[in-house]
């Protein structure tokens, strides 16, 4: 079985250690370029939002390589993610290609058909050896979440941004090499300190919280590498959507029913009262959350079209209008371009300075 | 006390309902008068240039009611069936309301099919405590306009099985979309003008529904998208129209699929199949001159 699934950001890295510990050959989609998202929108639905377009990209730009079978989520909904594999499945036999597709659905009220893939990808191997993997993966998958929030909070102090760019990619491919749960936290004590050990700059950086849909944040090819744009500009990028943060919250206390209101929801309540689906009540108890802690600005980003959040960014406005915080949306599609989002984000960094100033001179 | 309905979105869905409780009143309800410019020239205002044409029309409507009412009835829907939601949107759509015209007395009951009927009910009951109404008199009219709503589905359901008198084309989409005459510059009035018999997704019973979406792989779970997808893998099955016009709003999250979903199956079948994207910057002309050509083909079929 040679499987393959679609990016997110990182993820491939505690993916790949999964299905090559269980014993299957993975092949993972070329990096995401300027192909993949031509191929998403040629085949993909006009109107779907950017992620099934990229998804769709990934998954034609794999099975050229030879993937036969194709790992992706399922949902329950109300966010129309929860289609995207039955439609991409259409799509990709509709193309002429030949493949499984084997769709994660939530355990909770799924339970069946999450057994069935469980089994499928476990294959020969027991239940230890899954055991044992996913906690590797798991693993992984933290260690990957805490070098990037190290380098979200080192990035703008750092005085040579493209060596730390450098020791950023080395990390995460010492953590991809990493065959064991102790040497991949070896390699991630001995990353993080080596940016800590990084020469800084003499500078209190701005802090901007990013929110929006969990995609386009943890994708660096869809937001445009919105993080490393930042923190070159000398911003501290504070986010609160993190995927293991995610899978904990959503998968297994979810599973166990042990899911609580998070921080977010409960903040975000008195303004947005209920669940709209993806991440639109986070993005908004985030924005509170930000409006009460002082940080200097927050930046929404999301698929455009993605209602969700769409509901949450009218609600938003308003809040941060009254509180006299900066806030910009940015709704990403195929037609971003680098050279505008650029000049958005720098002014966007000016106002936050601005505003710095005008603190400090009363 | 006077109540505010804004004549969009889902009033279109409870229409016999809403009516009937308008006329009877146990409480002093008033519905907005049809979608107009002004009023879609006010939601524009009003809202987030990026939700879609219905929201921004919604808001309209809100508008206009807020100089003659006490409170307004917004109902939080999140779902309508068990294990099916409806768009994300209406989940939110009390506190859009808030954020949009800032303080005003909502009326918004949650409705929600996951919950027991105790919730539910104490939870109607919560919502329509500014009413000042005994609950017997709240409950009668509920049970009243229950029956209308069912009646109404009766009348309709029978529609199908008739021989068409000429041709007959499904206008599926949102009921918002396709009985909003100002949206979609009187559609369903234009083909019959045409001398073809359009029918809609409330002609379809349950039962057709049920049957057409087997044809998918998983279950669809938006209630409303369901039905569309239902009634037009229905018609492709029973043959019971000669066309098929979808009609969506620019940007619609569940539209997007429906319409992939359906036009692939379509593309393999001998009835033909128009999508329709409406938004604020549609034309009726435009909208007319395609109309007019996909009758004017249904037509030509016969001749060929």
């Amino acid at each position: 079985m040679k499987i393959t699934f679609p990016h997110l950001g990182y993820c491939s890295i505690p993916l790949r250690s999964l299905l090559a510990d269980l014993g299957h050959e993975v092949i993972i989609p070329p990096p995401i370029t300027r192909k993949t998202i031509s191929l998403g929108t040629r085949h993909g639905p006009e109107f779907a939002c950017y992620p099934l377009k990229l998804g769709l990209g990934n998954f034609i730009e794999a099975l050229e390589l030879g993937a036969d079978t194709l790992l992706m989520g399922g949902g329950i909904g109300p966010c129309r993610f929860g289609y995207y594999a039955q439609v991409q499945r259409d799509i990709l036999q509709s193309l002429g290609y030949k493949f499984r597709m084997l769709v994660v659905e939530p355990p909770l009220g799924h339970a069946r058909q999450f057994l069935a893939v469980l089994r499928e990808v476990l294959g020969e191997k027991s239940w230890s050896d899954l055991a044992r993997a996913a906690h590797l993966a798991l693993v992984k998958l933290g260690a990957c979440d805490d070098i990037q929030r190290t380098s979200l909070k080192l990035r703008p102090l750092a005085q040579d941004k493209s060596a730390f760019s450098k020791l950023y990619r080395r990390a995460l491919e010492e953590i991809d090499m990493a065959s064991g749960v102790k040497a991949v936290r070896e390699a991630k004590a001995r990353s993080i300190a080596a940016m800590e050990a990084m020469p800084r700059l003499n500078h209190k950086p701005p802090k901007v919280a990013l929110v929006g849909e969990v995609y386009l944040i943890a994708e660096p090819a869809a937001n445009l590498h919105i993080e490393e744009r930042l923190g070159n500009m000398g911003v501290e990028v504070c986010r609160h959507v993190w995927i293991s943060q995610w899978l904990r919250v959503n998968i297994f206390l979810d599973f166990l029913r042990l899911r609580r209101r998070e921080k977010a929801e409960k903040l975000a309540r008195p303004y947005l009262q209920c669940f709209v689906g993806g991440h639109g009540q986070h993005s908004v108890g985030e924005t509170r959350k930000a409006i009460l802690e002082g940080t200097d600005g927050v930046i929404h980003v999301y698929p455009f079209t993605c209602t969700p959040e769409i509901v949450a960014r009218g609600i938003m406005q308003k809040m941060a209008a009254k509180a006299g915080m900066p806030l910009v949306c940015f709704s990403m599609d195929e037609h971003s371009g680098e050279a505008g989002f650029q000049t958005r984000l720098e002014a966007f960094v000016d106002i936050l300075g601005m505003k710095g100033k005008g603190k400090c001179h009363g | 006390m006077r109540i505010g309905v804004p004549r969009a979105l889902l009033y279109y869905n409870f229409r016999p309902s809403l009516e009937y409780l308008a006329q009877e009143k146990t409480a002093e309800i008033i519905i907005s008068s049809a979608t107009n410019n002004k009023k879609l020239e006010q939601g524009l205002a009003l809202c987030d240039d990026e939700v879609c044409l219905p929201v921004k029309v919604f808001m309209g409507h809100v508008q206009s009611l807020l100089a003659d009412v006490d409170a307004l009835f917004v109902p939080r829907v999140i779902s309508l069936e068990k294990k099916r939601y409806i768009c994300p949107k209406f989940l939110g759509l009390p506190d859009m309301v808030r954020a949009g015209v800032g303080k005003i007395p909502l009326i918004a009951p949650a409705i929600n099919a996951a919950w027991s009927r105790h919730r539910q009910l104490r939870e109607v009951e919560r919502s329509l405590k500014p009413l000042g109404k005994k609950r017997t008199k709240l409950w009668e009219a509920l049970q009243g306009a229950a029956a209308a709503e069912k009646q109404q589905r009766r009348q309709l359901a029978a529609s199908l099985d008739r021989p068409p008198r000429g041709k007959r084309v499904a206008v599926l989409g949102h009921a918002y979309n396709v009985f909003d005459e100002y949206l979609n510059f009187g559609i369903l009035k234009k083909l019959s003008q045409l001398g073809v018999e359009p029918v809609t997704v409330d002609t379809f019973t349950p039962g057709q529904i049920d049957q057409g979406a087997v044809g998918l792989s998983k279950d669809l779970f938006w209630s409303y998208g369901r039905e569309v997808v239902g009634a037009a893998f229905y018609c492709l099955h029973s043959r019971a129209v000669d066309g098929v016009i979808l009609v969506a709003s620019f940007g619609c999250g569940p539209d997007s699929l429906i319409t992939e979903i359906i036009s692939r199956r379509f593309a393999e079948s001998s009835i033909p199949l128009m999508s329709i994207i409406l938004d604020e910057h549609s034309s009726g002309v435009g909208l007319a001159t395609r109309v007019e050509a996909f009758v004017d083909m249904l037509n030509w079929r016969d001749r060929t």
